[in-house]
Formats: structure tokens, sequence, C-alpha cells
């Protein structure tokens, strides 16, 4: 395993040795490091082209490749290295065929069209505290790309959609998409999960799931909260334990078949369901549209802080799961 | 920080002057915002199809002009945020021949989803 060092400010003999002989561009640390290896990056670095991970790979013998993203003392603290691409080329990062890579603290913005792109035949990739943001398009994608995972990532302000996957089995924790132009999270293969992550505000929905798994999510203040999408597979499309707030449409959009629903809380939706195909719902609560499902009996489970729309439930009734008591944080920055 | 993507009304008013960290993406390029008002500064916004005042001054935004191919935007197209391209628009790559048993029987066109070379 080697240790190396990313710094765009580095002076010395830009070998990726140390700080001082950092290489000056992430494009070297993604061409040198090998399975198992550490690269450390801080600062900035304004790029003419895509940084291109697509020569070596982790290995499950070797490990993953970790580049991970420090602050100017050079200390992991979650401050992230930033790809500025200055509104002038293609995507930001990209990879093709490489896999089992690890990227810890990251941003991109300002590319022209993807901020990360998750390239074909790659798999087994994981994000953490990775952001992308003012991008052109998708500010992330996982396009064929398979076993993506992301945890607590950001998109926003992107002019398509925030996260979009092709690929199966990617999974999004604890992520946020908000203020995109288009859909905060596309899940667009199978076997996809997002668990308590939140859309906000993006134009035209928060989550699209094709045959995905939503777990305790916060949709708020879009168009539809929630779509699933029709699909052939016997896969069924879940949403469980989610708060659904403050869309103009509806909170629910039901076009997958089947679709299972169950101890969500609506509030303020124009509707709460539509397009109710088959559909097997469990005890929700809140809403007040009669031909909805939500008119079940209230279960007194979900999240039940009525008048705080900044997602802290806030809520004291001893008698419910701590968990559903916990105020959910948001990684708006 | 907010989406004012597609609207060109009822923007967030500039505080001292600086308007920063909002999305303000528009579907059709060079699409005026902000029009009439003078000494403003961007910051960290998404400028994508936006022209802003020219004394305005612009920082760590994205300034890119795309045009978007209705053909692969529809719901776009649907609710009006742009145009209906024509069958051989810019965004058009290749036109695939359909054939059966050698014969040309229909035509395919591939379109890109955008075209950055907007000026």
């Amino acid at each position: 395993m080697t240790t190396r060092y990313v710094d765009p400010s580095a002076s010395g003999d830009n070998d990726g040795t140390s700080w001082i002989n950092a290489y000056e561009t992430l494009q070297q640390g993604a061409d040198n490091a090998v399975a198992g290896d550490i690269v450390y990056c801080r600062g900035t670095e304004t790029t003419a082209a895509v940084v291109d991970f697509d020569t070596n790979s982790g290995t499950n013998a070797g490990g993953f490749i970790k580049f991970i993203g420090c602050n100017a003392a050079g200390n992991v603290d979650g401050t992230r290295y930033i790809i500025d691409c200055n509104s002038g080329h293609w995507n930001g990062i990209t990879h093709t065929n490489t896999s089992t890579v690890w990227l810890e603290n990251f941003a991109v913005y300002r590319s022209a069209h993807t901020g990360i792109a998750n390239g074909g035949d790659s798999y087994g990739w994981v994000f953490i505290n990775c952001a992308a943001y003012n991008c052109g398009e998708y500010g992330w994608t996982g396009s064929w790309s398979l076993s993506s995972t992301l945890i607590r990532c950001l998109v926003y302000s992107n002019s398509w959609g925030g996260f979009a996957s092709f690929g199966a089995n990617t999974r999004w924790y604890f992520c946020c998409a908000r203020d995109n132009s288009d859909v905060g999270f596309s899940s667009l293969a199978t076997s996809q999960t997002v668990i308590g992550c939140i859309g906000h505000n993006n134009t035209n929905g928060n989550f699209s799931l094709t045959s995905g798994h939503c777990f305790q999510c916060v949709s708020d203040g879009t168009s539809i909260g929630i779509t699933t999408i029709a699909n052939t597979s016997l896969s069924a499309s879940f949403v469980l334990g989610s708060r659904i707030t403050n869309n103009s449409t509806a909170g629910f959009n039901c076009n997958s078949e089947p679709f299972v629903s169950g101890w969500c809380y609506f509030e303020d939706n124009a509707d709460n369901h539509t397009n109710d195909t088959i559909h097997y719902v469990i005890n929700e609560e809140g809403g007040t549209t009669a031909s909805n499902k939500e008119d079940q009996a209230d279960t007194g489970e979900g999240y039940v802080d009525k008048g705080n729309h900044d997602f802290s439930t806030d809520y004291t009734d001893a008698t419910d799961p701590t968990l559903r008591r916990t105020a959910i944080t948001i990684p708006w920055t | 920080m907010g989406n004012y993507s597609f609207k060109t009304a009822g923007l967030p008013e500039p505080v001292n002057g600086i308007v920063e960290g909002h999305n303000f993406t528009q579907g059709v390029p060079h699409t005026t915002i902000y029009e009439g008002q003078t000494g403003l500064t961007f910051r960290n916004c998404n400028l994508l199809n936006c022209d802003v005042p020219a004394d305005s001054i612009i920082d760590s935004c994205l300034r890119s002009q795309v045009s978007f191919c209705s053909h692969l935007h529809e719901p776009w197209l649907t609710v009006g945020y742009i145009s209906a391209c024509i069958t051989s628009c810019s965004h058009l790559t290749v036109t695939d021949m359909v054939t059966i048993d050698g014969v040309a029987i229909d035509t395919n066109p591939n379109y890109t989803y955008e075209d950055t070379g907007v000026a």
C-alpha cells in the first residue's frame, strides 16, 4: 500500500510522495494509484478536461483505491477537494471499466454536462460526502455501472437531474438532492435503494423509482414527491416510513405494479396518491383527500411534526420509537 | 439557495446587490433574467442559458449556453420549457435506415440530448 498526495499548489517534485511533492492534478493520482493505495487530496483544481479514472482498479484482494479530500492542513475533516470545471468542459469526473474505487470528500461544479459520471462497465465504486452542483446536466450519473454506493452525497442546482442511475444495485444512503431542474433521484434500473435520503424542491419530482426501494426518506416541495415507474419486472417498488410533504401535484404517482407503501406521513400535498394500480398499502397517515388510502386509521406512526417543514421531527411522544423522534440532519452544503 | 429554473419572474431580490447560490437554469439559450437591473453580482449560481445584465459581476457560476433537444426532453416540451425541434434539428446525429430483406421501409433518427455549441 502506498500513500500518495494531490495538491494543485504543490511546488516540489510532483511525484505524489508527500504534500510538498504532491501531484498537481487528480488525474495524476488516478493514473498512478493501484489497489490498496490511499491518495490524499487538498485544495481546488481548475480543470481543462475531464478527470478520467480509466486505468487502475481496486481489487478484492488488494482493497479499494481510496481518494480522500483533506483540509488545507492535510487533515481529513470533511473538507472537500474541489474540481472546478469553469464552464469549460463536458463531465467533471468520469470512469469507465474500473472498479472498487473510493471517493471521499470531493466536490465538482460548473461542468457543462455531468459533475460525476459513473461510466459504463464500472462496478463497486463508493462515494462518501461527495457533492456536485451548478452542472449543466446531472450532478451524478451511474450509466450502466453496477453496485455503486453513495453515502451522504449532495447534488444541487444542476440543470437537469440530481442523481440518476441506469445500473443495478445502486445504493443511496443519507444523500440529498435539492433545487435541481428536473428529478432529484432517478432510479432507472432494478434493485436500487434510497435510505434516509432527502429530495427537496427539484423542478420535476424528487424521487422516480423503477422497482426501487425507498425507506425513511423525505420528499418535499416539488410537483410529484415520489413516482414509481411501470416496469415488466415482478420486483415491487417499496416506499416505507417516509415523509411526503408540500408537493403541488401529488405525493405518490403510482404507475408501477406492484407497489407497496406503508407507514408514510403525508402533509400538504395537492393529492396524496394518484394513478393507483395494484397497490398494497400499510397504514399511513396525514392528508385530507377523502378518496385516498391515507384515510385509513391513524397509526400514530410516521413523521408527525406537522408544523415543522425543516424536516426536523421534533416529536416528543416517548411511546414512539426513538428513530422516529430523531431529527434528520440535512447535508445542505 | 433556491430553485428558480425556467422562471424569469419572481426571482429572489439581491441582498446588497448580490445574488448567491441559486439555480436559474433556462430552457432556451440567452434568456434574460434580472432585466433592467444594474450593479448585480452573481455568485455560485447556475446561469445555464441565462443572460444577466451587462454590468453584472459573475463569480463562480456556470455560464454555458445549451440548446436542448425536444425529441429527448419531451417533458420539458410538454410544459413549455423548450420549443419543439424539427425532425432534422441541430441535435440530429445520424439517421438509421430501417430495412426488411434489404428494402428500406423507414428511417430512425438519433439525437443528442443537447448541443453545447451555442455561442
